[in-house]
């Protein structure tokens, strides 16, 4: 009886996880190329060294669910950024900036900094979400017909960054502690502006803290 | 829950913002008696014209416009703009509507507040007793789409820029907890007085907002569905 009710509470969490995901999901078709490098390389001259771009954001936490609007300059190649998170009605939840080493909060609406360091936190997800998107030359390589997987280590686990689609673009980039999932990324609905790809739909799942960010590509800013 | 607080402490931000900004210091402010005689006849001549206009402006029952919200931020150069409505019916009910770029809905009452936006497609209803803050701010958007500006005089200097159309910048006094934040907030009058065409609001960070009021009716007859909360297309 047990195995029963267990079988459809995970029924009911895969049915909830299957929807919870409103992007097109990346049809696994066999990948054109034989060496995974080449995706790897095709993927890094299609996308933009730097881009800005206005988001709209879920957070969702504890089954609560709030929605912003985002502005954000990345600079890839330098590892620079700056965010501008605003709430619908168009209050300035919070302004930061950062690169690789550090995270400077501009404003923090004192409710968000009440709650331990959130521009850390937020600092920290953009940076997973936009830079380092590319393993380096060591990592390990497995190809399978429909993806190929690299892993590596990186700082007290490993990072994994799968390519597939039609394109052989950056679908997942999954970071492991312990063999389990510290969080993951997801890119879904690549679009083409100006001869470089943006992925239209990004989900971050944060295991370790349970919770997660949808964000919705609006528009590119040239 | 934690995101919900949060969310309803950004619209009380907001509608602070927007509406009058008394709230901030009900009592703390500096009081007509406490400027300088120079100044105090310069408040007594806004006095009267703030007067004036709480009379003009606050002739109806129901009100609906729609609006455009721009906002400019220091470190982009593009502009965000917001459009939507906004429906009033005395005493206490109001409905905020964005349409662009993200849809999403708010209903405030006496009661409750109600919000829904596309991206998260949930309703969310949050009662007003547990955020007697809400209470004020009730009032206080009340007090700001009826006009009464008077009060504002005891946390802003207030100065007629232009008198056709009348536009009336408020700088936050020194004392103001607002200065540390808003630099000034300027309202512009539609031809007739009768009614707000613009506010803009100025930030110490180089941002601003602008918000222009289109297709302002007032006592037309609203609808249910003009203060629903529920899931959009």
């Amino acid at each position: 009886m047990t195995t029963r009710w267990q079988s459809v509470f995970i029924l009911i969490i895969c049915l909830y996880g299957c929807s919870s995901v409103p992007f097109q999901k990346t049809a696994y078709v066999p990948l054109q190329t034989e060496d995974p490098w080449k995706l790897v390389e095709h993927f890094s001259e299609s996308s933009p060294a730097d881009f800005q771009v206005m988001n709209t954001i879920v957070f969702e936490y504890n089954w609560n669910k709030f929605s912003a609007i985002g502005y954000i300059y990345v600079d890839t190649v330098e590892k620079t950024f700056r965010v501008v998170c605003m709430n619908p009605m168009g209050v300035k939840l919070f302004e930061l900036s950062g690169d690789k080493d550090r995270i400077v909060p501009h404003f923090v609406l004192e409710q968000f900094s009440r709650k331990g360091n959130f521009a850390v936190t937020v600092g920290e997800d953009i940076k997973r979400i936009y830079f380092d998107l590319i393993p380096s030359a060591d990592a390990r390589v497995s190809s399978r017909r429909h993806k190929v997987t690299f892993s590596e280590p990186a700082g007290a686990g490993t990072m994994e960054y799968i390519y597939a689609g039609a394109g052989g673009y950056l679908v997942e980039k999954n970071y492991y502690e312990d063999s389990a999932m510290n969080w993951g990324i997801s890119y879904y609905e690549y679009m083409e502006k100006n001869g470089r790809i943006y992925p239209g739909g990004i989900i971050l799942n944060n295991y370790k803290y349970s919770y997660s960010l949808t964000v919705r590509l609006k528009e590119v800013q040239t | 829950m934690r995101h919900s607080k949060t969310f309803i402490i950004s619209i009380f931000i907001i509608l602070s913002l927007f509406i009058a900004q008394a709230s901030y210091s009900a009592g703390e402010g500096p009081k007509g008696g406490t400027a300088p005689t120079g100044e105090a006849k310069q408040d007594n001549d806004m006095r009267d014209l703030l007067l004036q206009l709480e009379k003009q402006v606050s002739d109806f029952q129901s009100l609906k416009t729609d609006f455009t919200q721009t906002k400019n931020l220091a470190v982009f150069r593009n502009r965000i703009i917001m459009k939507g409505r906004i429906y009033l019916q005395k005493p206490g009910t109001v409905a905020w509507h964005v349409d662009e770029p993200l849809k999403y809905s708010v209903l405030i009452t006496d009661k409750l507040i109600r919000q829904w936006d596309e991206d998260a497609d949930q309703v969310q209803e949050i009662p007003l007793s547990k955020n007697p803050m809400f209470r004020v701010v009730i009032d206080q958007l009340t007090a700001w789409f009826s006009g009464r500006y008077v009060q504002l005089l005891d946390e802003y200097t207030v100065s007629a820029k232009k008198t056709q159309p009348l536009q009336i910048e408020f700088i936050p006094r020194d004392s103001s907890s607002v200065k540390k934040v808003i630099k000034a907030i300027t309202i512009t009058f539609r031809e007739d007085r009768k009614y707000l065409q613009k506010v803009q609001f100025d930030e110490v960070s180089g941002d601003s907002t602008s918000i222009i009021f289109n297709n302002t009716e007032f006592n037309a007859p609203l609808k249910n569905s003009d203060f629903e909360v529920k899931r959009r297309v």
